[in-house]
């Protein structure tokens, strides 16, 4: 159903061009993982930077299809250009992803230490989501 | 330039922050994983970014061409620091059309490098344009943050009616002291022949009509028309016009008053200019190529501004129309204010001639009956118009799709052979 919601979201997305839906599809998309992360329980999933890359693909091409381009006609090699770029951004998310799972699983302990650092970041992104959206409004 | 984030960087953030809090609160770090990429590309963006200045300049091939014409627009960009892609874009007015090029096109742009984008534009209609408002927006490689600026660099281009056909010209009634190419009925030099009349001492021998000399047996000479110049009027009716898709009245009075001034001007004439509407404009008569450049440059600055005050002729300088002067109006004969005031100047002595620009090819009768009804009703009261400014002693030809100015302008001529002027 989460997965369904996510599709929904992204199709109105691309025919309304309307950017404002896209974080709720990719975040149901999410949600509709850690659900099926909730349910396995098991070992780590040692497909998440696959899940992650190919996210991270759907959203680059999701915001390029409905990005404002002033109806411009782009010259040639700039498509090229943004593909090669796309692709070098999803292969360094699969790269990273597979280095954060590796770490994770060295340290399944956990640890007060890695807690504080989890907290800091995500801390850290809410702060400049905050501040994103007060220089916007 | 002005700089934004785009809903992008947001979105990324915001994912970001909610994957890391997922797996917080979930303990899932696979939930780290999926949000890393997304704090990958943000971080990248925000940190590769380097503020776009690009220096834009526009050059127009020529600043004057005529309606019809084609011309060369070049947009220099030049960008100390690489811009991943610039949407450039020229505002153009819709009477420039685009036929070579793109607009707008997106750019990449290396530092240092400068990039030439031409254009070719079709002039469409005449008017007196400035080219050179131009749009930018700047992309960063991720398309994290976006800035955008408005330049202001314009460049003039003055686009002159077509010109119309015209052979032969409206001789005025009367003509003024100086030297001409119009034949004056007064007698002076020139080279055509006015009366005989018998020798008097001073006279040129190159003039005596031998022929005439041997007949009556003493010497006669020949005297003839002498050759000024007249002063013509060009009077516009600017109150209001009919319009279709791609032409209206005004238009086609534009070019018309663009033709005559033309012609006339050529035949040293003086030439003035009356713009009669919603906002008055005049040129005092005058003779020469910067006269002609006056007037064409006043006739692209001719709008319609709707305006309901009532005006009669008082409101036009004395000296824009002076006496024995030839006004030739051209007018679509829609707004009473236009009629009245031609009527006005033919009482008040003017030699006067009308060339109706006619809506009829603008208007639709329409597909109900009562519609049709009001069309010939207001067919009838044109015809009735026409009607009043004959009587008058006012010629007035019609310029439509099947009738150019030339035969209006020769309809005109037939009804002055056939009438003259009356004086009390």
């Amino acid at each position: 159903m989460v997965g369904i919601a996510a599709a929904v979201f992204l199709l109105a997305a691309l025919a309304g061009r309307w950017a404002g839906l896209l974080p709720w599809a990719l975040a149901l998309a999410g949600a509709e993982y850690a659900v099926f992360l909730v349910i396995q329980q098991d070992t780590i999933d040692a497909y998440a930077p696959l899940y992650a890359a190919g996210l991270l693909l759907v959203a680059e091409l999701a915001y390029w299809s409905v990005q404002p381009l002033m109806g411009s006609q782009a010259e040639d090699g700039l498509g090229r250009r943004r593909t090669s770029l796309v692709v070098a951004a999803v292969v360094a998310a699969g790269g990273i992803g597979g280095v954060i799972l590796t770490m994770a699983e060295l340290s399944v302990g956990g640890g007060l230490g890695l807690e504080l650092l989890g907290v800091a970041a995500a801390v850290a992104s809410l702060a400049i989501v905050g501040v994103l959206a007060a220089r916007q409004s | 330039m002005r700089r934004a984030a785009t809903p992008k960087l947001g979105a990324y953030a915001g994912l970001t922050a909610l994957g890391l809090i997922a797996s917080l609160v979930l303990g899932l770090p696979e939930l780290v994983v999926l949000a890393a990429p997304f704090a990958l590309v943000a971080a990248a963006g925000l940190a590769l970014v380097e503020q776009p200045s690009p220096d834009v300049s526009v050059e127009v091939e020529r600043e004057r061409a005529i309606e019809g014409d084609e011309v060369e627009v070049t947009l220099r960009l030049h960008s100390p620091v690489d811009v991943e892609q610039l949407d450039v874009l020229l505002h153009l007015p819709d009477e420039l059309a685009v036929v070579e090029g793109q607009n707008p096109l997106a750019v990449r742009l290396a530092g240092g490098e400068e990039r030439e984008l031409e254009l070719r534009l079709r002039c469409e209609r005449w008017g007196a344009y400035l080219l050179g408002e131009v749009a930018l927006r700047a992309h960063d490689r991720f398309r994290v943050l976006r800035y955008e600026s408005h330049l202001d660099l314009r460049t003039p281009l003055k686009v002159y009616p077509r010109p119309e056909a015209v052979r032969e010209l409206l001789r005025p009634w009367e003509t003024q002291v100086f030297a001409g190419n119009q034949v004056s009925r007064e007698k002076g030099e020139g080279i055509e022949f006015a009366d005989l009349r018998p020798f008097v001492p001073g006279d040129r021998v190159r003039r005596i009509n031998w022929r005439a000399s041997a007949r009556r047996g003493e010497l006669w000479v020949n005297e003839l028309h002498a050759e000024r110049n007249a002063d013509v009027i060009v009077f516009l009716d600017s109150f209001t016009e009919a319009r279709r898709e791609d032409e209206s009245t005004l238009d086609r009075t534009v070019r018309g008053a663009a033709a005559l001034t033309e012609r006339y001007l050529e035949h040293k004439d003086r030439v003035g200019l009356v713009s009669f509407g919603g906002v008055l404009n005049w040129l005092l008569p005058s003779t020469g190529l910067v006269q002609l450049y006056r007037v064409v440059d006043s006739l692209l600055d001719t709008e319609i501004i709707l305006n309901y005050a009532w005006k009669d002729i008082d409101i036009i300088p004395r000296r824009t129309l002076p006496p024995k002067a030839l006004v030739i109006a051209l007018t679509p004969l829609l707004d009473d204010r236009a009629a009245g005031a031609l009527l006005d100047l033919r009482a008040r002595g003017f030699d006067l001639a009308v060339v109706e620009i006619s809506p009829i090819p603008f208007v639709e009768p329409g597909r109900r009956e009562h519609e049709r009804l009001a069309y010939r009703i207001w067919e009838l009261k044109r015809q009735a118009l026409r009607g009043r400014y004959e009587r008058a002693g006012i010629p007035v030809a019609t310029w439509d799709d099947e009738a150019p100015l030339v035969s209006a302008l020769e309809e005109v001529r037939a009804f002055r052979r056939h009438a003259r002027p009356v004086r009390a």
